[in-house]
């Protein structure tokens, strides 16, 4: 199969890298070899899991603001933007210390992203640990798609359906989309409400596309955080899409989601 | 920087509780009990009556309209004692706000002062839990409800929650490692 696909353990989660397109092995090689280092040292750097990562001595003080390096600058203003935005309900001190993951993971996608087309790898979909970036398209000897008659097909992402994990319930199809999941089906109410420092209750399943990995992931944990009032927030939310799924299992998204139509192998429902 | 959220909710809805607690009109109140109570009394006989430009709406969870009209005025509780200022300034106690309604629910703010400085600022807050009655709230054009589907399409990759724990990088299959070859 032409291009190439690398699923590697980073940011403390399952991190799958596809290159599609005609670009040479080797030069393909080397750019993932180059994504997954910079995913490594976003996680040594930015991981609350390691002691004597960046975030970690920011935390205790250790690190000054002015001795930040360019990167966690750049993180700390995204979430001070995403606070505000989101009313608060994004709120990197939700837990009672200060801990960015929320946003680290999806920007960090977005940069490796930005990075892979910056360097001539126009088709590619990255998916880490739930969170997707695809551009472009995808590779035409992936699947023989006859329904595209073997052209290049457009990437199609599915969201998880939350109780069957097997099954999706919707799929989005699109050549430059960056899709970010919150729920509470897989890792339990991991995500807290900010203003009761309880864990949110009301939806169980918050996606959010737009272009921007990092900003749709705040914006689905802080949809998440909301709980019911999230889906009238998201309404609101310009210039990105969105589906959601209550804890009762009612469907919402918005009218212009980019959903493929149920063409293929469709079953249940 | 410890939490931004609360304190700026804070100085948005409790510059009302910063008044009464400067009147130095009213003796503090027990925390827990003011977290908890039911919206404010009307105390008669007491100045500074917060007229707060930009002033939140009166929640009115028993609909009753009519006896509650300042939602931010301070909640008269308990513990008299040593509450003097000590040099004109704030009181010690914690003061309560009353509930505010605000998009996502109810929100009441409590201050905690000590010292003459405010030491705490908490916010209580009761969510919007039905979602009818989001949904149903206004006119929504943009937002659709669909059956939730359970489709086994062909797709490329899996938009969803997963774990991204520490425990899910020890009980990760290593199979997954490899799967990429």
């Amino acid at each position: 199969m032409r291009g190439l696909h690398r699923v590697e353990h980073v940011m403390g989660t399952a991190v799958s890298l596809h290159i599609a397109g005609s670009l040479p092995a080797s030069a393909v090689e080397t750019l993932a070899e180059r994504t997954f280092g910079w995913l490594r040292d976003v996680d040594q750097r930015f991981s609350t899991y390691r002691h004597d990562s960046e975030v970690n001595r920011l935390d205790r003080r250790e690190l000054r603001y002015p001795d930040c390096s360019g990167d966690l600058r750049t993180v700390l203003e995204a979430c001070a933007d995403l606070w505000h935005a989101t009313d608060g309900w994004f709120d990197p001190h939700a837990t009672g210390r200060f801990d960015p993951s929320g946003y680290v993971k999806g920007w960090a996608v977005q940069v490796a992203s930005d990075r892979l087309l910056e360097s001539g790898a126009a088709d590619h979909c990255i998916n880490a640990g739930g969170d997707v970036r695809v551009r472009g398209v995808a590779s035409v000897a992936s699947g023989s798609d006859v329904t595209t008659g073997g052209r290049p097909s457009r990437w199609r992402v599915g969201i998880r359906h939350p109780w069957q994990s097997e099954r999706v319930s919707w799929v989005l199809a699109g050549a430059d989309l960056a899709v970010a999941t919150s729920g509470s089906y897989e890792r339990g109410r991991h995500v807290v409400d900010p203003f009761r420092r309880e864990p949110a209750t009301g939806l169980c399943s918050v996606t959010v596309v737009g272009a921007d990995l990092g900003l749709a992931d705040g914006y689905a944990t802080a949809a998440l955080a909301m709980g019911a009032a999230g889906l009238r927030w998201l309404a609101g939310l310009a210039g990105h899409e969105w589906a959601a799924i209550t804890d009762d299992g009612e469907a919402y998204r918005s009218a212009g989601l980019p959903v493929v139509e149920r063409v293929d192998d469709q079953r249940g429902g | 920087m410890r939490r931004p959220a609360a304190v700026v909710v804070g100085v948005f809805l409790g510059t009302v509780l910063l008044v009464g607690a400067k009147l130095g009109t009213r003796p503090p109140l027990d925390l827990g009990a003011a977290v908890s109570s039911t919206p404010d009394e009307p105390v008669p006989g007491t100045p500074g009556e917060p007229s707060a430009s930009g002033s939140p709406r009166t929640a009115d969870p028993s609909g009753s309209p009519t006896t509650r009209r300042s939602p931010a005025k301070p909640t008269k509780r308990s513990t008299p004692g040593s509450d003097a200022p000590a040099d004109g300034g704030l009181r010690t106690g914690s003061f309560a706000g009353g509930t505010v309604q605000y998009k996502y629910g109810t929100l009441r703010i409590t201050i905690t002062v000590s010292d003459g400085r405010i030491t705490d600022v908490r916010a209580s807050h009761h969510g919007n839990t039905r979602v009818s009655e989001e949904i149903n709230a206004e006119a929504l054009p943009k937002l659709r409800k669909e059956a939730l589907a359970a489709q086994s399409a062909r797709i490329a990759t899996v938009s969803g929650a997963t774990y991204t724990s520490q425990a899910y990088r020890t009980s990760l299959p290593s199979a997954i490692d490899t799967a990429g070859g």
